[in-house]
This record gives structure tokens, sequence and C-alpha cells, in this order.
């Protein structure tokens, strides 16, 4: 079978050679942004000096992973990284299939356009709006919500100084500001229904909720489940942006806001060790390796046609 | 007049060989140095040996025959007509060395990390701006930079001549020197309080020289201006000096005689040697007490830790902030020309605690990059804009006539174009030569204030050096212990500072717990050894 393989390969190559061609500039982007790259884990295990450069510096072993644990907050690091992930993921989803399903059924074609492109919006405002956004409407003085909770006679809300509140806020606006560019693909698979299966349940008495139970939320479901998946191997990859824009340095909040990536950037801009960084990446990367390779494997048990690979 | 230049330049090259072999033989007598200078010369000399063959073998001057491009890494933001007086720049250098440059800026936002980058991405990078507030002892130490000792002797030997030896031993690193300090006018510190002096004559306020006429002062204006932001200040990460991660701390501690060390391990300048730990003394908690006191009777706001309020003391921005006079100079400017019925006044630090200290040299400095494929030419470019008036002027304030005009008494003023070339709007501050160089005539007070500060130094113990600032920490047995307690700092000591806890007593508690567990005593235990062989050395 190996000997046949190799056999094989060299006469596809033969046969569809223009084909291959066509796969070189692909396979040359990932090997100079994904793969060549993997050469610098290497800092992970040294301590670097810029004369002897990369593989010149002295070797240190695991030392540079050794503040991930100093103080005790590897695994408060992890919890909020996945958990936000998760939640990201699952309802971020949830919500893009559901305003899909929304947007497909309006009948009214400008006011579908004008709809679609009103959620797309957010998409393009960059984080730094984002959190000028949140702080006017959370700020302590004079936020919007606290002038009209004090307008109803209570006590102002001290957003900026209680950690419980930002999980629901921060998940919000992840959700709001993404909605749009992520319903597209839901959208386009239900566009790609055929309409003969419409007509058919409408003949045979179906209402709008049986069609979009019986119709349309299957025929999203492999959709739903290729998404779900390849976020899954980024869920150690923290949204940096997200949460640096609106929570910034404010160590009050940090038990629910902290994520990996905040912590990484607040120690290797206020320290000179490059291995450092490095090294919390490769734990970021290894760790949502060994996250894929367990769910693929999972999804694989329960029906192979899903799996990736 | 081609030959003639041939000439000296001959000259020039076998003067710079006589001087480096005289060092060579110098470094080999030196058997006493300990190992890592007697390295580093090693290294330099194989270097040095290379160029004296190239020398050698080609007789006409070699260095200067290829017209070279040189990169000159500035911080902040580059004026608007910087390009224009690149290009006057480079008709005299072109002509003088045979070279071009060519001027980047950082940029104010992230300039440490862009730092880093571009010496460690390779990019081309001849000549750099340093400062010990951006971490040039780090740097220096992972050999980022250019060892300058052989190149001061061959390539810059005006610009040697132009410092006391003492001041050279402070720019070393692990004995070896990376960066040229400035040779400006020598300055001591001076942090000023500067308030709103109008609001305090208005209601009669008392004048803020100690903490508590302070308090006074501001609760005076929050209750006759309740509108008005009285303290706006910033949060921040910074690690490089003080550990301080809410800035409007610095308003208590500027009435305190000690010098802010790291890991909280003050200095005392009346006994250096002993190290005050603060964190675990009652100092601390008074002082973390009162910002709680403060941020409940809402001097600050309470988004202060994610949002810093927009603005300064010269527009309405806030009633107090505390400044270097230069700073001190600029707002008054601003508040004189936007609101003529508003008044400001000072208190100096140096003057209300007795101690004044002359800044370190370290705090502003040209290197060469380590990664420069030209270091000769950049230290000859070097020198040339530290000793030729022509050059430094045009750097520093752009072009006369068009920037700026010089007037009967040898002060600067504003010209037409100020606006795209301000002063020393290059921020190539590391360049001042005092012999050369100009000032505004307002900026004269300043210096004369300085003089002052001058004499409180003398009367001090140590009047010639900055004790804390010349000593150099090396944290490589606690890197991570220290990244760990740096994120420490920013979770528990940032709302201990901006008064944001409910019971301070416990917020203290809990953050010398988790600053433990971060290996606080390790850290301060390997400090303190270092702090007291370093005393021990210069004899403090």
């Amino acid at each position: 079978m190996k000997k046949n393989g190799k056999h094989l390969f060299i006469k596809d190559l033969k046969k569809n050679w223009v084909l291959w061609l066509m796969l070189m500039p692909v396979t040359a982007f990932f090997l100079i942004n994904n793969y060549l790259p993997m050469v610098g884990i290497y800092f992970a295990f040294t301590d670097f000096n810029f004369r002897d450069g990369l593989f010149g510096s002295p070797f240190v072993g695991l030392k540079n992973f050794e503040f991930l644990w100093k103080s005790n907050i590897l695994w408060r690091l992890t919890r909020n990284t996945i958990l936000y992930n998760i939640v990201f993921i699952l309802l971020g989803n949830v919500c893009q299939a559901f305003m899909a399903i929304l947007v497909s059924l309006l009948s009214c074609k400008r006011f579908k356009k004008i709809t679609q492109t009103m959620i797309f919006m957010p998409y393009f405002t960059s984080y730094v709006i984002l959190s000028v956004v949140v702080y006017n409407l959370f700020n302590y003085e004079n936020g919007l919500i606290n002038g009209i909770v004090t307008n109803m006679g209570h006590e102002p809300i001290n957003f900026y100084g209680t950690p419980a509140y930002w999980p629901f806020l921060i998940t919000f606006f992840h959700i709001w500001k993404g909605l749009g560019y992520g319903m597209v693909v839901y959208l386009a698979t239900i566009l790609g229904i055929s309409n003969e299966l419409h007509e058919a349940a409408i003949v045979d008495g179906a209402n709008i909720l049986q069609r979009i139970k019986y119709i349309i939320i299957p025929h999203i479901k492999p959709t739903f489940i290729i998404l779900l998946l390849y976020a899954i191997g980024g869920i150690m990859r923290g949204q940096f942006q997200l949460f640096y824009q609106i929570v910034g340095n404010n160590g009050l909040l940090f038990e629910t806001t902290d994520i990996i990536d905040t912590y990484v950037y607040r120690v290797s801009t206020t320290s000179m060790e490059f291995g450092m960084g490095t090294a919390a990446g490769l734990y970021q990367s290894v760790f949502g390796l060994v996250l894929v390779v367990t769910v693929n494997w999972l999804i694989k048990r329960k029906d192979d046609e899903l799996a990736l690979f | 007049m081609k030959g003639k230049k041939m000439m000296q330049l001959k000259k020039l090259v076998t003067i710079c060989i006589a001087a480096s072999m005289l060092t060579l033989s110098f470094a080999g007598c030196g058997g006493n140095e300990n190992e890592k200078d007697s390295q580093v010369s090693d290294v330099e000399s194989s270097q040095e040996g290379s160029t004296v063959v190239d020398t050698s073998t080609e007789e006409n001057g070699p260095d200067l025959s290829e017209q070279v491009e040189l990169v000159f890494y500035l911080y902040g933001d580059a004026p608007a007509d910087m390009k224009k007086v690149e290009d006057k720049i480079n008709e005299i250098l072109l002509e003088k060395i045979n070279a071009t440059i060519s001027f980047r800026h950082t940029t104010y936002t992230d300039a440490l990390s862009k730092y880093k980058m571009v010496l460690s991405s390779g990019e081309d990078c001849d000549l750099i701006y340093t400062a010990n507030w951006l971490e040039y002892a780090n740097l220096a130490a992972k050999q980022a930079f250019y060892p300058l000792d052989e190149l001061l002797d061959t390539c810059m030997p005006e610009v040697k001549a132009l410092f006391t030896e003492e001041v050279w031993n402070a720019m070393r690193i692990d004995g070896t020197i990376y960066s040229v300090p400035d040779a400006g006018r020598t300055t001591y510190g001076g942090r000023l309080h500067v308030w709103r002096e109008d609001l305090r004559k208005k209601y009669d306020l008392p004048v803020p020289d100690t903490f508590e006429n302070l308090e006074a002062y501001l609760e005076g204006v929050k209750a006759n201006e309740p509108e008005q932001t009285l303290i706006a200040r910033n949060t921040s990460t910074s690690t490089t000096s003080t550990f301080k991660t809410f800035d409007g701390v610095t308003l208590k501690t500027f009435y305190s005689p000690y010098q802010k060390g790291y890991y909280s391990l003050d200095v005392d300048y009346s006994n250096p040697s002993e190290l005050f730990d603060y964190w675990h003394s009652d100092l601390f908690k008074e002082d973390m007490e009162a910002m709680k006191r403060w941020a409940d009777k809402g001097f600050w706001s309470k988004n202060i830790l994610s949002h810093k309020p927009e603005g300064d003391i010269s527009n309405g921005g806030e009633v107090i902030t505390n400044c270097n006079y230069a700073q001190y100079l600029t707002f008054r400017e601003t508040v004189e020309k936007e609101h003529p019925d508003w008044e400001l006044a000072y208190v100096v630090r140096e003057e209300l605690t007795g101690v004044a200290t002359p800044q370190h040299p370290t705090t502003d400095g040209t290197a060469i990059a380590f990664n420069s494929k030209n270091p000769e030419r950049a230290a000859m470019a070097l020198q040339l804009f530290m000793t030729d008036a022509e050059l430094e002027r045009l750097l520093l304030y752009g072009i006369e006539g068009e920037h700026y005009t010089v007037d009967a008494n040898g002060y600067y003023v504003d010209g037409p174009q100020n606006a795209n070339y301000p002063y020393e709007g290059s921020s190539a501050w590391s360049l001042k030569n005092a012999e050369i160089d100009l000032i505004k005539e307002s900026s004269q007070e300043m210096y004369d204030l300085h003089a002052e500060l001058g004499e409180i130094a003398k009367a001090s113990g140590y009047p010639m050096v900055d004790i804390l600032s010349g000593f150099r920490e090396d944290s490589s047995a606690y890197s991570a212990e220290r990244a760990a307690l740096v994120s420490v700092l920013v979770e528990y000591l940032t709302p201990l500072q901006a008064g944001m806890v409910e019971d301070v007593d416990a917020a203290i508690e809990e953050f010398l717990e988790a600053a433990e567990t971060a290996g606080l005593s390790m850290i301060q235990d390997s400090y303190k050894e270092q702090w007291a062989d370093y005393c021990e050395q210069y004899g403090y």
C-alpha cells in the first residue's frame, strides 16, 4: 500500500500538474505565514539576547513557563478564556442563525436589505470606538444607564468597580458586533434551500414555525456544526482587542475579565522577557490542539460525516 | 579641494588606527579587569583587527569612499517639516562624512514596544535614542546596542572629551559604554506641584505645601465648584521606576523625603545603604487610607481606572498636577494665551523635602544599534550632531529664519513656520550640548531654579550622583517572580492606590498575600543583596 502510494502520487502529479501548480501559492502562503514562524517557538526555551540571536542564546528549559503558575492565576486565566469563548461560540452562532432565519423570512426586499446592512454595521466599528460607546453608557458619573437609574430615584451603579456585570456586558457587545458578519453564512445556506420544499410544505398546510422547524433548521445544522468545530480550535485564543479596549488596566475587574492574552500582554510589555510571551503562546497552542483533537474524536465516534479529519 | 579632504581623511584614519592600537595594548595589559570586561574587549579587538587590515590595504580612506545611508530612530512624533530639515541635514552630512540619514519616529503610543521591535527584528537602524525610562540598562544588558568604548576613541574623540570619566562610568552597563549622554545643562529632578492659584485666591484656601493643606485646597475647590474635575490621572503598568500603578498616588508621595525604589524598597538619601520597606510599613497604610478618603470625597472619578478624563491643568481638565518645570512652562504659556484670567502657582518638591539629586546621565542618550551596518559612520554622524552647531541646531530647532530666529541676547525666538517644527520638536534631546544650543528666554528661569536646586544638592551628602538611578538591577534570578508580581500590582495595588476598595486594611492584607505568593520576599532579598553590593562598591 505504501509503495503504491508513492507511485500514485507521482502519477497524479503528472496527470494533474495544472492543479498542483494552482496549489502552489496557497502552499507557499501557509509555509511562510504558518509553518516557518513555528521556529520561533524556540524563544520559549531561551534566555534571549540580541547579540547571540535566537539560537545562540542560552537554553533555559522550562524556566520561561514558571511565571504562568507563579501567581496562581493560570487556572483563572484558562477558565475565563475558555468560558468566554464557549459562550461566544455557542450563543454567537445561535443568535446569528436565529437572525438569519428572521431576515430570510422578510418579504419586503428593500426592508430586508436595510435590516441586513444595519445589523452588519457594528462589525466595522473598531474596538477603540466600542470602548468609548461602552464608557459613555456605563460610567458612574454621567453614563446613560446611570442617568436613567438616578432619574428613577435609585443610587447609581458602579459598573467599573464591580466585576460581576462584565461577563454579561462583554458577551453582549461581542455578539452585537459579530452578528451581521456571522449571519451571512447562515443566510447563504438558507437561500440555498430549494423553494420547492417550502411550496410543498405550504400546500401540506405547514405554518411558518413548522417550516422553520422542519425545513430550515435541519438544513443549517451541518453549517452550525462545522463553524463550531472551526471555532473550537481557537478556544484558547482570547479576543484581546475586545477585553483590552473595554477593561484596560482596571485591576478591579480582572477576576472576571482577565484572559490569557491580556495577561501575557501585561507581562511582556512590562518586562524584557521575550521568552515568557512565547511560552504563554505555546501553552495556548498546545492546549488548543489537544482540545480540537479531543472534540473531533468525540464527534467522529458519533457521526463520521461531520468530523473535520 | 578633494585632494585636501582625502589627506584629512587619511590623517583621521591613521589617528583612528593608532588610538585603537593604543587602547588594544591597554586592554591587553589590564590583567586585573574582571572576566566580562576582557571578554567584551576581546570581541571588540577582533572586530577592530579586521578594520585595521581593511584600512591598511586600501590606502585612500575606505571608510568614507562609499556613500552610506543611516537611520536614526527618535522618540515621539515627527514634526511636520521633518523631511525638509532632513534634506538640509543630508546636504551637510554628504559633504562632511559622505552619508545621508533618515529620521524615523516611534510615535508616543507604545514607544517602548516599538523600540524592542525595531531592535529585535533586524530592521535597519543605526542611531537610536535611549533613556533610562525606555529601559536603556535592560536593552544594553541584552546586547541590543553596539559597544562604544572603542568607537569613542576612534571616531568620537570630541564627544568623549565632552564628559568626565564619572559620567562615562555612570553610562556603563556591565563595564561597557553603550550610549552617549546629552551634554545639556545639568538639571536636578525638580518635581513640581502646580495648581490653579486663581481658584485658591478666590475661595481663600491654603497653599498646598503640605499634604493636609493640599487636601483642604481640593476640598475647598470641590465645595465651591462641584462641576470642576479636580484630578485626572492615569493608570499604568510602568515598572521601570517606581512600581506605581495609579498616578494619582504621587500627589501624596510628593511630600515624602523617600526616593521611590523598586519593589517598594525606598531610599532615604541621608542613609542610602539602608532600604525602607514601604509596603510593609505604617506609612503605606496611611497613604492608602488617604487615597481612599480622597476617592470617597469624589476628588477623582469612580471610573478613573478604566478611563482617564480628558484635559490637563492648562485647559481646566484638573486643578492640580505633578510635573517638571519644563511642563509647567508649557502649561503657563497655554494658560496665558487661552485663559488670561487664570493663574498657576507651584511648590518644588526638593525645597520642601531638602533632598535634591542631579538627573542621571542615562536619562537621555544616543546609542548605536547592534545591527547597524555602519557603526563607524554612525558614530561620526553622532559626533557631528553633538559638536557641530549648524547640524545640532538644524535637528533641534529646524531652519533658522523659518522655524526660529535668534534674538540680540542669543535666545531662541519662534519663527514664522514654528508650528511645523517647534522647539526641540524632533525630540532629539540626547544631542543637546550646552555649549552650542539655544534656550528660550522664558526657560532662563527654569535654569535659574535648577541652579538653586544645585545648591540644595550640594548641601546633601551626595551632590554629584543620583544614587538610585545609577543602580542597575539584575533581575535574571527572579524574572518569573517579577513578571508574576507585576501582574499582582496591576490587580491589587491599583485599586488600593485609587482608593477603590471597601476596606483598606483587608485590601492591603490581600495585596501583600498575593504579592507574597508571587515571590515578593524572595525578590526583595535578592534585590537588597545587590543594593548592598552596589552601595559598598561606590561607598554610599
